[in-house]
């Protein structure tokens, strides 16, 4: 059985039969295949879980085992181990909206969180300050284009300049918009032949069956 | 108000079945064809085999990944998947040593061992299984920006040749480009959320957009049923194309039949 499961033939039989159960139920008004694919969520929502346990007992086995190998970085893998256990336990305590359980959230992942985020902003500008050269006039279009939306945004020029923040939006509504909308159309087609593709068996690489 | 109706077919979703279906019989048909169509070049997947031999050179390591896959498998992480077994391949011809960090959502816990898998057979089917590490494929965190940061900590610990960013990734792609761009790497990105391509365009050497990274796996094989099955991809541009140059007429002598069509 184990070798049947572990078969690529087995794998790409039941990502077919699940595709076009979950794609029929949108399609097709039939109460039977709904049921069906609910289930069939459910069972993968349940697969999902499974694997988060999965996760932790491999996670705890390989923090470790470098823990004791004094690996590079070992501490760094204690801690790891360390706070999972104190997160569950004190997440299976109290429950998982109670103050302790979202301290840890509150008071440490959030503001560093945020610190990055907010440090994103010298990033972009380092990277724009290289990039944003007019070398050529596609170049210096788009440069125009930049200041023109980055000048419409800061709140000084609404006083200074106000027809820059109507040619800001006129920018993003009219030309960014149109270009967003073929990135989304020509991804999804894109999709779609990479799903043919899977079915077929000609990308079995990113299902784990082989190099390349 | 759609123009027909078809038990049992939902309203409103027949044509949009039929798009679908003819979608696939056309890639089906395409495959089938044995003719190796042309196809652009792809400069950021061009590139891929100089920043892994750039690495090799240099005596550095490569760093690859394939995205925070916060959907689990989208096909944004398939396509990553993809880039990744590509990359590491050749990475195994070149006995370059392959970093892939992973994590950054809930979702990667099931990513994580088909990438494994994946980088394991690429190894294996080189015959290089002894240099294959899983301790080289680091779980960084379940949290988006944790897992931004410690990738940022790796490219500055290990300083590699090239980094390859490829799969679903969202605001903290910028500051990872941008420090793999400070280290003195080839830095190779696809980005994903629409917002983050001309940020990426900016702080990357190469970038792929839209449907190059989707297309990646056919393109990477050169082999001509996967490369003839891209061709669906540029016919369903033209339908589109046509049927917005149609809908912009009629609407303006005051036709919604597009819209009534589509709607059907």
């Amino acid at each position: 059985m184990a070798q049947l499961l572990r078969r690529k033939e087995t794998s790409l039989i039941l990502i077919g039969l699940s595709f076009f159960i979950v794609t029929g139920v949108y399609f097709f008004d039939i109460p039977a295949l709904n049921n069906f694919s609910n289930n069939l969520v459910l069972m993968v929502s349940v697969l999902n879980a499974m694997s988060i346990l999965l996760a932790l007992y491999s996670q705890t086995r390989r923090s470790l085992l470098l823990t004791r190998q004094k690996a590079h970085g070992w501490p760094y893998q204690l801690y790891l181990v360390i706070t999972i256990y104190i997160m569950a336990a004190l997440g299976f305590i109290y429950g998982q909206s109670s103050q302790q359980f979202m301290w840890f959230q509150y008071a440490i992942l959030n503001p560093t969180g945020s610190v990055i985020y907010s440090v994103l902003a010298f990033y972009m500008a380092s990277a724009c300050a290289r990039a944003f050269r007019a070398r050529s006039p596609q170049a210096a279009m788009l440069l125009i284009s930049g200041i023109i939306v980055l000048m419409g945004q800061a709140p000084l020029t609404g006083v200074f300049a106000p027809f820059l923040g109507t040619a800001g939006t006129y920018l993003t509504s009219s030309f960014a918009m149109a270009a967003s909308r073929v990135f989304t159309m020509s991804v999804t087609v894109g999709a779609v032949v990479l799903g043919v593709r899977i079915i077929t068996g000609k990308e079995s690489a990113a299902i784990g069956f082989e190099g390349g | 108000m759609p123009l027909v109706e078809i038990w049992p077919i939902q309203s409103g979703k027949i044509v949009g079945l039929v798009l679908l279906a003819m979608m696939f019989v056309i890639t089906l048909y395409l495959m089938s064809g044995g003719k190796k169509p042309y196809v652009r070049r792809v400069p950021g997947l061009d590139a891929m085999e100089d920043a892994v031999g750039r690495s090799t050179e240099m005596g550095k390591p490569v760093v690859a990944s394939y995205g925070w896959a916060f959907q689990g498998f989208d096909y944004w992480t398939v396509a990553g998947l993809t880039i990744l077994s590509h990359v590491a391949k050749l990475c195994a011809k070149t006995n370059t040593r392959l970093l892939v960090p992973t994590g950054g959502s809930e979702g990667s816990y099931i990513v994580r061992p088909v990438a494994v898998e994946i980088v394991k057979n690429a190894y294996e089917a080189e015959g290089k299984s002894d240099m294959f590490n899983e301790n080289d494929l680091p779980f960084l965190s379940g949290s988006q920006f944790a897992m931004g940061t410690g990738y940022a900590g790796m490219l500055l610990s290990y300083r590699p040749g090239s980094m390859i960013m490829a799969g679903s990734s969202a605001a903290d792609a910028m500051m990872i480009a941008e420090v793999s761009n400070q280290v003195g790497a080839i830095t190779i990105t696809a980005p994903t959320y629409i917002g983050n391509v001309a940020a990426l365009a900016c702080a990357s050497d190469y970038v792929m957009i839209g449907e190059e990274a989707v297309a990646a796996g056919a393109y990477l094989s050169q082999e001509p049923a996967q490369l003839a099955s891209i061709r669906t991809q540029d016919i369903y541009k033209f339908i589109g194309i046509g049927l917005i140059l149609i809908g912009w007429v009629l609407t303006a002598v005051g036709s919604n039949l597009i819209q009534q069509i589509m709607g059907t």
